[in-house]
């Protein structure tokens, strides 16, 4: 592997991880959202 | 101050965060992978640089948070629930930072130390702080009443925090392959400057914005999950209430 390969993986990785854990938050809280006001389907 | 203006307030100061979090994500971006220079002996995997440290920096922080937010639970004047909450958010987010601090030394140690792992005073002591506050996460889920589990996490994070000052000072106390701090260094002089210094800098920031934004983000989620799990205990309750009632009602009439 070349630098930029080890460059490339570890910048994309960083940006998976980060944005994988911020999207399981959003989606973990729409799920809970939807079962404390069910009538609205979850929206505030 | 009404609550409705509260809660405006609380809407801005969030779309500003996030707004923060995207222009110096941004910045990061520019600096670290076009503007600031190859090192003259690391050549290009210099640039992982621009985020393992911000990440480790982070993870300091998240750990530095949980610590005291448990403090402040542990103390009786200012014990409340919101501390644990925000203790547990800050620790699971310290975990994560940890994890990609380890992954990104891993991947620059590759090219630069020529392996991916070595027994080094600042490998084990960090991958020791992330056994840690993973062991305080699994704690956590251990069943007891709600302050007792409160109190006994915070005790835990406490002494988990022990292991942060130790990783920080492994290169200064201990004879490591892993270089000397660079900017805050023991003299207060930075070996570090121009392009180089401001991708550092930068991403500091934006990894610093990014842990607040995703805490706040986390807390909410923690706050959603504390209320579902109230209303389902009291249902619970109700229902059985009702088919005891129902049960009484039968035999009195038999």
């Amino acid at each position: 592997m070349t630098d930029a390969a080890f460059v490339t993986t570890g910048w994309l990785g960083t940006g998976v991880v980060v944005a994988a854990y911020g999207l399981m938050i959003r989606f973990r809280h729409h799920r809970v959202r939807r079962r404390t006001h069910p009538t609205t389907g979850g929206a505030s | 101050m009404n609550t409705s203006g509260i809660v405006r307030i609380v809407r801005i100061v969030r779309i500003a965060l996030s707004v923060v979090v995207v222009v110096s994500m941004s910045a990061l971006v520019l600096l670290g992978l076009v503007v600031a220079p190859p090192d003259r002996f690391q050549g290009d995997a210099q640039r992982l640089m621009y985020l393992h440290v911000p990440a480790a920096w982070v993870a300091y922080l998240a750990f530095a948070t949980t610590s005291l937010m448990s403090a402040l639970y542990l103390w009786h004047r200012t014990r409340r629930r919101r501390w644990d909450r925000l203790a547990a958010a800050s620790a699971e987010l310290g975990v994560l930072f940890t994890v990609l601090t380890l992954a990104l030394g891993s991947l620059w140690g590759r090219p630069v130390w020529g392996v991916w792992w070595t027994w080094d005073a600042r490998l084990i002591t960090t991958t020791v702080l992330l056994f840690l506050y993973v062991g305080y996460l699994a704690i956590r889920r251990i069943p007891a009443s709600e302050e007792v589990r409160a109190r006994r996490n915070a005790i835990a994070a406490l002494v988990a925090f022990v292991d942060v000052p130790v990783v920080h000072f492994s290169v200064v106390w201990w004879r490591t392959l892993h270089q000397q701090a660079t900017v805050v260094t023991p003299e207060l002089d930075p070996q570090i400057e121009g392009a180089m210094a401001a991708a550092l800098l930068v991403g500091v920031l934006a990894f610093t914005a990014l842990f607040f934004r995703l805490l706040w983000a986390r807390y909410e989620l923690a706050v959603h999950v504390d209320r579902l799990d109230a209303d389902v205990v009291a249902d619970a309750v109700r229902r059985r209430r009702a088919t005891a009632t129902d049960s009484v009602l039968q035999e009195v009439s038999a």
